[in-house]
């Protein structure tokens, strides 16, 4: 099937500016996990390049931009871009933010030639939204999102020969591709050529659909004989959700439904379609496709995006929705037959995952999105600010770097116990006085005892005090803090904070 | 993985040889085994592996087993650290104070992104409990009270079932498979006010039921610096 993919090249760049957060036309770089994910011709010009490291790109370039990366905001932010392609041809789907695919049929016939079509298409969305978007053209949809990368036009028969130079890493699996590469298989024609029956063996469902698009031959033939009953999930809300969080949550659950209902039948999607119902009647689809299975995760991310985009550009003008999502549907489509071939290498790696997630989101279910959550390495000196605990599902974002030195933080061993909220003791000498500690950081008197509740503690070793003068430069937040480490009789260790003259135990050693 | 394959990149081949030799490689199955270790996500028939209490489980955790840990949250933390570090998924349900100590989980082997928390269910605990069991490999419950008995065997029941390790902490639990007690704790690394917590030798003790109580001491030996280098642990007896 002809199909026409058009791709922002750049897009995380593209939508920044697009969101007003910088100047597209000056040295701006998008960064995910301190490594470039896009730059901006300017940037590229002075040698930026995806995956250089923050301080090389800072090296190049020191007036640069520095963006951190968001999926949600390339997701919302490429929703009109969609619109506006929609304005031209039917059938768009959307492969992720920055890039969609269409079935180059119709437009085609519509404007006088696919490379027409691709013209038009490009100059409406240089006039409406302007951004300069690359054309792909080629016998599938995804050799089209590859040929979109240069603007290439690969005539009717010539897929496989495109495809066959490229590396294999194109195929945006990592796990099967670092395989194969320690199998010296480099390129997508090597791949393809494998027998696929042995690969379907070897590496599940998953390495097949990798293994058919590298041939230049699309998903389709997977699909099961007998279409199966209607697979669609929704839910009716009666308090429309107008906010994004609500939507994510709701569009989680959703996805939960529609994963556990495919998984029953053995069957997995590779197209998702959305709708919504807003408050006030208007009806809103979107299409999303992915080469590959669409995973939970998958699933419940472009349902986040999409609900996002739409609310986002809600009374925008235009055709976005003017009121709250009343009702929510999704229906998989490009169903394909997962059940019956055997898990692939990484599989129950996978599925342990999926097992612990629909445990997780029933949970959230019961007592809140915020009950589950994980623990994720953060910056700063104290234990407290040192794990952060961010809600199962959310991107485990750290607020602070946690891979930089933070001068004053103890880090030997880290406390096994870090309480929700500091308890607060007296720490005194031998004398029974309270210790304190001056402002040159000296203590009073060596720490005897503590008084903590009820209970009464000898002190039988301590350590320091530390001072912690965060955020010194700004006199209206600066805390002065300093930390003592003691060891009390019983053997139990704690860790205490002295902050404006109140000691406290803020970890304790279990 | 890479010498035990015929297409290695260091030891390249003719590329027809190499299309060959991948084809048999693929057919052949050897590959199975090694891609999985290296992925992890299997216990094995022996159990999950604890290495960071060794000596002390010599058959290590079994799938469905109850364990009770007293004592020491470090040592609860190892436990759930053998598990993970073998590639499986663990939960702890309750204990704010224990959920925050992300560090000390990663010290102990815990891999935070199969470390599901659910700090504060308040009187849900066992729904929470009950969801996780049979989702994970270990779920950590604290209770903070008796546990009817009724609830307790259906709980235990259920990771018997299922497979998954159900690890009491603090707590009391009619009939665990195995209890774990932690006590005789002695730090070093500070004296007069220098130095920072270094290292601490802590006594711990497994009766696994029907068997003898065995027991060992974690802790470094500073003067063998060989031992600090493993990890700072010394198997004193068994």
């Amino acid at each position: 099937m002809r199909a026409i993919a058009i791709g922002v090249h750049d897009w995380p760049v593209i939508a920044a500016g697009l969101d007003g957060l910088a100047d597209i036309y000056t040295p701006v770089a998008v960064l995910h996990q301190h490594r470039v994910r896009a730059a901006s011709p300017a940037a590229q010009a002075a040698g930026v390049r995806r995956g250089m490291r923050r301080r090389d790109a800072q090296g190049l370039v020191p007036q640069m931009s520095i963006i951190d990366h968001d999926p949600a905001r390339d997701a919302r932010m490429f929703e009109p871009i969609v619109a506006a392609v929609e304005d031209l041809a039917a059938g768009v789907e959307v492969v992720r933010p920055g890039l969609c695919a269409m079935a180059a049929k119709g437009p085609a016939r519509w404007h006088g030639g696919e490379v027409q079509a691709g013209q038009v298409i490009t100059e409406h969305l240089t006039a409406v939204c302007g951004v300069d978007a690359a054309v792909g053209i080629a016998d599938t949809i995804w050799a089209a999102t590859l040929a979109a990368r240069d603007g290439r036009i690969i005539p009717p028969g010539h897929t496989p020969a495109f495809l066959a130079g490229l590396p294999a890493g194109v195929l945006g699996m990592p796990e099967l591709t670092d395989l194969l590469i320690r199998l010296g298989v480099e390129t997508l024609g090597q791949f393809a050529a494998l027998p696929a029956g042995d690969v379907g063996a070897r590496f599940g469902v998953e390495g097949l659909l990798a293994h058919r698009l590298a041939a230049g031959r699309d998903g389709q033939p997977l699909a099961p004989r007998t279409p199966p009953a209607d697979l669609a999930v929704e839910a009716g809300y009666d308090e429309p959700l107008e906010r994004v969080d609500q939507a994510a949550f709701a569009g989680r659950i959703l996805a939960e439904r529609l994963h556990d209902r495919l998984a029953g039948r053995g069957l997995a999607c590779s197209r998702l379609l959305i709708e919504a119902v807003t408050a006030v009647g208007e009806e809103l689809a979107r299409t999303w496709r992915h080469d590959g299975l669409l995973t939970t995760a998958a699933i419940s991310d472009r349902v986040r995006w999409q609900l996002d985009g739409w609310l986002t550009h809600r009374n925008r003008g235009g055709n976005g929705p003017t009121a709250g999502i009343a009702r929510l549907r999704l229906t998989p489509d490009g169903i394909i037959t997962s059940g019956g071939i055997q898990t692939g290498l990484w599989g129950e790696a996978g599925e342990g995952r999926d097992r612990a997630h629909r445990a997780a989101v029933r949970i959230q279910g019961l007592l809140g999105p915020e009950a589950v959550v994980t623990a994720v390495p953060s910056g700063g000196r104290g234990p407290a600010e040192q794990t952060v605990l961010i809600p199962w599902g959310d991107e485990p974002a750290p607020p602070l770097p946690a891979d930089r030195p933070w001068p004053g933080a103890l880090l030997e061993v880290p406390p096994s116990l870090v309480l929700t909220r500091p308890e607060p003791i007296d720490v005194l000498d031998v004398a029974g006085r309270p210790v304190t500690v001056t402002g040159r950081v000296r203590i009073s008197a060596p720490p005897a005892a503590i008084q903590w509740g009820p209970g009464r503690h000898r002190v039988a070793e301590w350590a320091g005090p530390w001072p912690v003068d965060e955020n010194w430069w700004e006199p209206e937040i600066a805390s002065r803090v300093a930390r003592c480490q003691l060891v009390l009789d019983d053997g139990r260790a704690i860790l205490t904070v002295l902050a404006s003259g109140n000691w406290a135990v803020e970890a304790i050693y279990d | 993985m890479g010498t035990a394959l015929p297409a290695d990149r260091n030891n390249p081949v003719a590329p027809g040889d190499r299309r060959a030799a991948l084809a048999e490689v693929l057919r052949s199955g050897a590959l199975a085994g090694k891609v999985r270790t290296a992925t992890g996500g299997t216990g094995g028939p022996a159990g999950w592996p604890v290495p960071g209490l060794p000596g002390l489980l010599p058959r290590g955790l079994q799938h469905g087993q109850v364990v009770t840990v007293t004592g020491s949250a470090e040592v609860l933390l190892r436990l759930a650290g053998g598990v993970s570090g073998a590639g499986g998924w663990c939960a702890l349900v309750g204990q704010p104070a224990l959920a925050r100590a992300g560090r000390a989980a990663a010290a102990a082997g815990v891999a935070l992104e199969r470390w599901l928390l659910v700090p504060e269910p308040g009187t849900r605990w066992a729904d929470a409990a009950a969801a996780l069991v049979g989702a994970v490999d270990l779920v950590v419950i604290a209770p903070a009270g008796p546990v009817p008995a009724a609830l307790a065997g259906r709980l235990a029941a259920r990771a018997r079932q299922h497979g998954t390790v159900l690890a009491v902490y603090g707590a009391l639990w009619p009939g665990p498979d195995v209890v774990v007690e932690a006590g005789g704790c002695r730090w070093s690394g500070i004296r007069h006010g220098r130095g920072q917590l270094r290292s601490r030798r802590l006594d711990v003790t497994a009766a696994i039921r029907g068997g003898r109580p065995r027991h060992i001491t974690l802790g470094a030996d500073t003067s063998d610096p060989a031992a600090e280098a493993r990890g700072g642990l010394r198997l004193v007896t068994s």
